[in-house]
């Protein structure tokens, strides 16, 4: 029995492995975090850190967890962050002490390159047989021990989506002696024969171990005929986007009614309970109604996460991206930009992010700019208060016209993105073609656990943006929309001789050819900080402007008061196009490095705006009269 | 003569902390760490270093106003794309 480690000093080790083999999972697992994870290549883009403690020895770990990747050459970006962190070339970061190289069990074949490179460069490594227990259940045959004995490497079998599935990996990990430190390791890049070579020896290895894999599953095999095949694919495709914002409306009417009654009921008890004066027009004018405002929109993000969930557990991404690589590529876009501007549906930061995984810099410059046309969640309360507010809930055939609307308005996105994305690809970013080699998991059903706690997450992030930045800035909105009092004898609502009404007014000189009043053009500006801002904003922005002494109605039922449809079409063409997010734009130069691109974008996605929402509002004026 | 103390005091309160979270993260990390060098210096009290030591993690938390994910943490910037002097 070697001797134990000192517990003292955490040991250094890294989670690497091929994309999408599980190690984020398996990091989640022994670390106790929640990062994300899902069933698609290029999840996770760059080192995430976590430690945790060996139960047996108490030994302390400091855990690694690298971007997948399917050699030491690197291709992207991410990859390259992992060959830097192993070989110890990233500045101010020892390399890693031992290596767990995450195997899929059910794709050794293609696994087992990246275990023979980490094998030449003599770091200590234990192999782990990830989703052993999925191998088992469709008939992969493999001997482990004689695996073992062929790598020369310690190799367990893990399943790191269950409890418990890390249990062996715990054990064999302790058993070992602490290896020395490592200084950086001297590598090159392997010639044609070296890699040939590599290739021959996974081979021999899998046959000496007995690796047999079994026929694909029929029902599996007709299911991908179906759902990747040219006609009926992007039919699948686009019914199930429609019916996903269909349910967007449809399911969160009931939820959103109840949020919405708890709020107006808070609102009136502390209006009710507290004596006039600035402490109650503060909580009900700017914390109830602002940031509740907000907080009605929680039920429509949780049912348009739970699907982006379900599709990113399911495996179907990735062949959504190969149906569509087609028409990336008609627009000058690698196949690869699918899943950042997927992600980007979520919000454009991790989108953006996500662009490591495209190869070619040009490329990935164009999905950068174009990733905020994607619909991100922060608009979706934009969306939903100016729908619910202005467009009628009937049927139009099987379909609610709600959910019509909304879809529009996606699509409006991403047809804005494959125009931008065409014009920057035929002038400034002009690269040639590269074809899309993806691959594609299995299918999986989505897992119940990490579906509630991914719709935990979302839910957690929305109520403490609302707790946090919406209500410090509702606050701040209210201080400025109070003061300084109205003159003697003024007839109107207080906010009309405020600050934030002067700035207000101002502002309106610039928008108002686009149809927006005062109180929206005040509204854009906290929404620069996050773009659900705007809805909270507007709220305690109408709440004052309410005359006599009545809580103000619901934002909805006002706003439908107040607005014209043509100013209602002209601020949601405003919000498809408006950059409205600060962090995405220091995201951008962060990625780039330069401030070039995020002013580019900005300056380019203002000007769409501007001019999307001016012609909207013309158009719709003559039409509507 | 309370609530306007009472009012103002939550509006500075909220203004210092829209002003904190909106500053851009390299600024703040700044400002974080030479708070916690200020707080850390021999002789201050053991709340004052507490305190400056939780401004310093809480700066190292999300970034910005849309702190939607946890990819808007202070993260490294990407890598160049200079490959390494070797390859």
């Amino acid at each position: 029995m070697p001797a134990p480690a000192p517990a003292s000093e955490a040991l250094q080790l890294a989670l690497v492995g091929v994309p999408n083999c599980g190690k984020t999972a398996l990091f989640n697992r022994l670390t106790g975090s929640r990062q994300k994870v899902a069933n698609y290549a290029g999840v996770t883009v760059e080192r995430k850190e976590g430690s945790f403690v060996g139960p047996a020895r108490g030994q302390r770990y400091r855990l690694l967890d690298l971007p997948g990747a399917y050699s030491l050459t690197p291709t992207t970006l991410d990859e390259a962050i992992t060959r830097d962190c192993l070989l110890g070339r990233l500045a101010g970061e020892a390399p890693p002490e031992m290596v767990v190289c995450v195997v899929d069990a059910t794709n050794l074949r293609l696994n087992l390159r990246l275990v023979l490179e980490l094998r030449e460069l003599g770091v200590p490594m234990i192999v782990a047989l990830n989703m052993s227990d999925l191998a088992r259940d469709r008939g992969f045959q493999l001997d482990r021990a004689r695996l073992e004995q062929e790598l020369g490497v310690p190799v367990v079998e893990t399943v790191a989506i269950r409890e418990g599935g890390e249990r062996a990996l715990l054990e064999r990990l302790e058993s070992l002696p602490r290896p020395p430190a490592r200084a950086g390791t001297e590598w090159h890049t392997p010639t044609f024969e070296q890699i040939q070579a590599t290739q021959r020896d996974v081979r021999r290895i899998l046959h000496a171990a007995g690796y047999a894999e079994p026929a694909r599953r029929r029902a599996l095999r007709q299911l991908d005929a179906l759902v990747i095949h040219p006609v009926a694919g992007p039919l699948i495709l686009a019914a199930l986007l429609f019916f996903v914002f269909q349910a967007v409306f449809s399911w969160a009417a009931a939820p959103m009614e109840l949020v919405d009654a708890g709020v107006s009921w808070l609102g009136q008890a502390l209006h009710d309970a507290l004596p006039p004066g600035a402490l109650r027009s503060l909580l009900v004018d700017g914390v109830i109604s602002g940031a509740g405002s907000v907080l009605v929109f929680l039920p429509q993000i949780l049912i348009l996460f739970f699907f982006i969930l379900v599709l990113e557990d399911s495996g179907y991404l990735p062949r959504a991206a190969y149906l569509l690589d087609r028409m990336m590529g008609s627009v000058g876009l690698s196949g690869r930009a699918f899943i950042p501007l997927l992600s980007s549906f979520a919000c454009a930061v991790p989108g953006i992010m996500a662009t490591r995984t495209i190869p070619n810099v040009r490329d990935r410059i164009a999905t950068i700019m174009i990733a905020p046309l994607m619909t991100c969640s922060a608009r979706l309360p934009v969306y939903a208060l100016v729908i619910a507010a202005f467009i009628p809930n009937r049927p139009v055939g099987a379909f609610n016209l709600q959910g019509l609307v909304l879809f529009t308005l996606y699509v409006a996105g991403i047809v804005a993105a494959m125009v931008v994305a065409y014009a920057l690809k035929r002038t400034a970013l002009r690269s040639t073609y590269h074809p899309l080699l993806l691959e594609l998991p299995e299918y999986k059903w989505p897992n119940l656990r990490n579906l509630l706690l991914g719709l935990w997450e979302r839910a957690r992030i929305f109520l403490q943006r609302v707790g946090t930045i919406i209500l410090a800035l509702m606050i701040v909105l209210w201080f400025l929309s109070s003061f300084p009092a109205p003159p003697e004898g003024a007839t109107g609502p207080a906010i009309q001789y405020s600050l934030a009404g002067t700035i207000g007014r101002a502002l309106e000189h610039v928008f108002a050819p686009l149809g927006f009043n005062w109180q929206i053009s005040l509204a854009l500006v906290p929404g620069l900080a996050a773009r659900e801002v705007a809805v909270g904003a507007l709220g305690t922005v109408y709440s004052l402007s309410a005359n006599g002494d009545d809580v103000a109605a619901t934002l909805v039922p006002m706003i439908a008061q107040t607005w014209s449809l043509a100013t209602a079409l002209s601020l949601l063409a405003w919000y498809v196009f408006a950059p409205q997010c600060l962090s995405t734009l220091v995201v951008v130069k962060r990625e780039t490095n330069s401030w070039r691109y995020p002013l580019i974008m900005a300056g380019y996605l203002f000007a769409l705006a501007y001019l999307a929402a001016f012609v909207t509002f013309r158009v719709a004026s003559a039409l509507l009269g | 003569m309370l609530e306007p103390i009472l009012v103002g005091l939550i509006v500075l309160a909220a203004a210092l902390y829209a002003a904190w979270t909106l500053l851009p993260a390299a600024v703040r990390l700044r400002l974080a760490q030479r708070c916690g060098d200020w707080g850390r210096r021999p002789g201050r009290a053991g709340w004052l270093q507490r305190a400056s030591m939780a401004v310093e993690s809480a700066a190292r938390k999300r970034a910005g106003g849309c702190s939607d994910c946890s990819a808007a943490q202070a993260t490294p910037k990407a890598p160049s794309r200079r490959p390494p002097p070797d390859d």
